[in-house]
Order: structure tokens, then sequence, then C-alpha cells
């Protein structure tokens, strides 16, 4: 059994990389670094429109700030997300974040001039948090920091609390 | 957004009807029942935009498509087929009824290689059209084999007609965290895994086995019932379904990898058209990337690796008998 798990991690190990919808993720740094307003909230309210050239459906998404940790955003904010529903009409892109009121996560929102901001990284600048169903607690995935392979699993990353995930965000805008 | 899914029409990453809960699929949810976001005519017809790329023209474009389009109609055990229909002055954006690929600037997605985007009739469930963009703030690629720092555009374009065809992500692959910033990916067993390679790489043109078993789940052919099989079980924690975890079948004597998830609160999960045989069963959380490039809502990532406590059989025209793996918080 043994060398059979090990035959099964070294199948994994060497495949041969294949495609991808996303370009080449972004560490923790850069999702800091790029994004204008870090935020943990809620969403509020989704409301999907026609883009002004009417070639595609976003949603627009209003969260209300629980905590702010990067920028100057207070109370509410609102982003865009592609894909959406308008009348019969529903426009879905495999692989883009959705919301509905009511989920609770750490934004990370790039503006882009006069429009609305946007997700940094697509779906890379969500994290979602989750209600602890022993504590209570509010959780959130950490983020991935140390160098080298990324173990899915790892003991050593477990849910942790807003307060060290704010920290970690505080961290790097503080370099 | 799509959590609209859940409301009255939807469409969403989940389970197919036919088949259970095989693979991540795109289905829309009508009046409560999940219908499979396939193709129901084939070939499927496409245009292409005559908008020249970055590095590339409509041309390159037009044979890039046409390789990754034969790739997929070239599954045995899958019915696939699509037909070029002309080049176009269209976008390929949403509002003509017609499916079009093509070169589009997105800034706003900046990070995004090329996506796929439907438009669903949502009291039918039945598809509009489908698009495909490759993003023009990229430096694509069609040279036989590879141009360093550009992205091969068949590789992309393979992916992208998988999700056409209405398959959801994979999640067989792994990353590493690179010491100048980022992450990048160190291997996958799928097309359809959802991370960029490296640019220049180009061996991610040929279909990997999950990307097969995917297919082939939603577009079987008449025989393939009968030469494949299946695996069925669940995945709990302290008693409940874990809703959201990978498990990986390996069979030891071929090499084949196939994944998928536990798709229900009651974390039951299925692996369909698997080559018969003997497997080992990996649970393991998605942790390592962002969920929300596999599902619309939350789910469970706080659980160790498990392996089953026996390999399971997948046998020749049926199913395993049910496994149940249980797993630990971290």
């Amino acid at each position: 059994m043994r060398s059979a798990i090990s035959l099964l991690l070294l199948c994994l190990a060497l495949v041969i990389p294949v495609s991808a919808t996303t370009v080449a993720p972004l560490s923790f740094e850069q999702l800091v670094n790029e994004s204008s307003t870090v935020v943990y909230g809620r969403v509020l309210d989704v409301r999907s429109q026609w883009t002004e050239d009417r070639r595609f459906i976003e949603s627009v998404v209003s969260i209300e700030i629980l905590k702010g940790m990067k920028g100057g955003a207070r109370d509410t904010i609102a982003f865009t997300v592609p894909g959406g529903q308008v009348g019969r009409y529903l426009n879905v892109i495999p692989g883009a974040p959705v919301f509905e009121p009511g989920d609770t996560a750490v934004f990370f929102l790039t503006a882009r001039g006069p429009r609305l901001p946007v997700t940094t990284g697509f779906t890379q600048g969500v994290y979602r948090v989750q209600r602890d169903a022993g504590s209570g607690e509010m959780l959130v995935m950490p983020p991935i920091v140390d160098t080298g392979r990324i173990i899915r699993g790892d003991a050593r990353r477990k849910p942790s609390s807003l307060g060290a995930f704010e920290a970690s965000v505080r961290a790097v805008t503080a370099r | 957004m799509t959590r609209v899914l859940a409301i009255t029409a939807a469409f969403l990453l989940t389970a197919g009807s036919s088949s259970s809960l095989a693979y991540l699929k795109l289905g829309a949810m009508v009046r409560g029942e999940v219908i499979d976001a396939t193709w129901h005519q084939q070939p499927i017809g496409y245009f292409i935009s005559d908008r020249d790329g970055n590095g590339v023209t409509a041309n390159d474009l037009l044979g890039a498509v046409q390789r990754a389009s034969a790739t997929w109609s070239a599954v045995r055990s899958a019915n696939v087929r699509f037909a070029f229909q002309s080049m176009t002055t269209a976008l390929p954006a949403g509002g003509d009824a017609r499916n079009t690929i093509g070169f589009l600037d997105r800034p706003d997605l900046d990070r995004v290689l090329g996506a796929t985007s439907f438009l669903v009739d949502a009291t039918t469930g039945s598809i509009f059209e489908a698009d495909i963009f490759f993003n023009s703030r990229f430096a694509f690629s069609v040279a036989p084999n590879g141009e360093p720092e550009r992205i091969d555009l068949e590789s992309v374009a393979l992916h992208e007609l998988g999700h056409l065809l209405g398959l959801g992500h994979s999640a067989i692959g792994e990353t590493e965290r690179i010491s100048s910033g980022g992450r990048r990916v160190i291997g996958t067993g799928a097309v359809m895994f959802p991370i960029a390679l490296s640019a220049g790489a180009t061996a991610d043109r040929v279909l990997q086995a999950d990307d097969i078993a995917g297919v082939s789940d939603l577009y079987p052919t008449a025989p393939a019932d009968l030469d494949t099989g299946g695996i069925v079980g669940r995945v709990t924690k302290n008693g409940q379904g874990v809703r959201g975890a990978h498990v990986i079948a390996f069979n030891p004597e071929t090499g084949v990898v196939i994944g998928n998830f536990a798709l229900n609160e009651q974390g039951d999960f299925v692996i369909a058209r698997l080559p018969p045989g003997t497997y080992i069963l990996r649970a393991e959380p998605i942790d390592d990337a962002e969920p929300d490039s596999f599902f619309p809502t939350p789910i469970d990532t706080n659980f160790q690796v498990t392996y089953a406590s026996r390999m399971v059989v997948a046998p020749r025209g049926g199913s395993s008998v049910p496994i149940e793996i249980r797993v630990q918080p971290k």
C-alpha cells in the first residue's frame, strides 16, 4: 500500500503540466499590493445588468464593510463580477466568482479608473469567511506564504481568525 | 449572480442529472430540476472573429481552435463534433445567437488568459450561445513547439472548449510558491485544471484521463457504458458529509488518475467512466487554491488528507460497492 501511495504522489508530481484559464497566480504579497482596497464584508445586494456596450452581463455586488484592512473605504463598497441574470438571459462564466446576499468574505479589490472595482486576480481576491460550527467564531483560510510545494491538507494551514488574517494583510502593507 | 441558481432558473457548477453526481459539470436548474448544459444538436457550430490577437492572427486562431476541437472529437468514448462556420466581424460577445471565438482586450480581467461565456435561457435551460474570448493582454503563440514568453494558444483553446462542452474545472494538479513571488503549476493531470502553465509550454495540448472521463460522461457513445466502470462513495467528518471534498482515484497498475468532488451536503461522490480496474482512493481538501474556481458556494476545506481503508474495484459496466472515507479535522 505504501509503495502504491508513493507511486501516486510521484505520478502527481511528474505528470506534464497542462492548460488553464487563469494566468500565473498571485502571491499573497502581490495580491495585497495590487489591491487598492481590502475589506472583510458581508454581501448586501447583487444586481445584474448589461454592460454599457450591451455585450455582456455583469453583476454589481454591494457589500457592508465589517472591517477595513487596506484603503479608505467605509461603510459600504460595490464592485463588479462578470456574469449574472437579466430577465430570461443568464450569463455564466465558468470559474468566475459568484455571490449572494449574506455571503461573508475578505475581498481584495482593484480600482480601474472611473469604473467600479473588480476582484483582484479574478477568484484569487476572494477569501470566504465561514462560521465555525463548534466555536461560532468566524474563520478564514490563511494565506499561503511558505515557499515551495503547496501540499493539500497541510495540517499547519488551518482556518484562522479574522484577526490573524488582518495581521497578515497589514504585515504586507507595512513593508 | 449565479446563486440565482438556487432560485428558479439557474446555471451552476453541479452534478448532472443523468448520471447522478459525476464530474463538475455546468448545468441549468429549471423549475427545481438540474439539467446538464450540454449540446443536444451536433456538430456544434462556431464562428471565428476576424480580429487579430497579440502576436497571432485570426487565421492562427482558427487553426488552433480546429486542432483543439479535433482533439476533443478524437475521444473514442465520447460523441463530440464541431463545425467551423465562417470568419465573422462580430466579437465574441453575447446577443447574436452565434458561438463566436475570438480575441478581446479585457484589462478588467488581467489575470485571465481566456474565458467561456454562456448565454442561457433561464426559463428553459437551453443555451442561446457560448462565446470564447482570449485576452489580448497576453502574447500568444501557435508555433509547433511553442515560444518562450508566449502562451500556447491551442492549449488554452483546448481548455476553453472543454468548458464550452459543459465541463467545469478539475482539481488534478498542484502548485508551488516560488521565491520571486506568485505560484506556478508543477504538475497536473487534467487540461481542465484552472491554473496556467508557464509560457512556452505546449505539452498541454493533450487530453488526460480525467478530461476524457469527464467528456465521456457528458457525451457517451453507446458502448461506453460497457467499457468503463464507476466508483461511488461518501466522504464524512464526524459523521457529517463533507461537501467539496476532492476524491482522487489512482490505478497503480496503469497510472490512471481521475478525480471528482463530493458535490452535496451528504458528501456523496461518483467517479464515473473509469477504465475498469482496482483503485486507491484519496480524499483531500481544496485548500491550496481558490475554491471559487470550482464552486460557487463555500465548501469545507478543514480536514486532513485521508486514504480509503481499502482499494476499490471499478467493475466493467457497473459501479463499485459504496465506500465511506472518514476524514479528520486538521
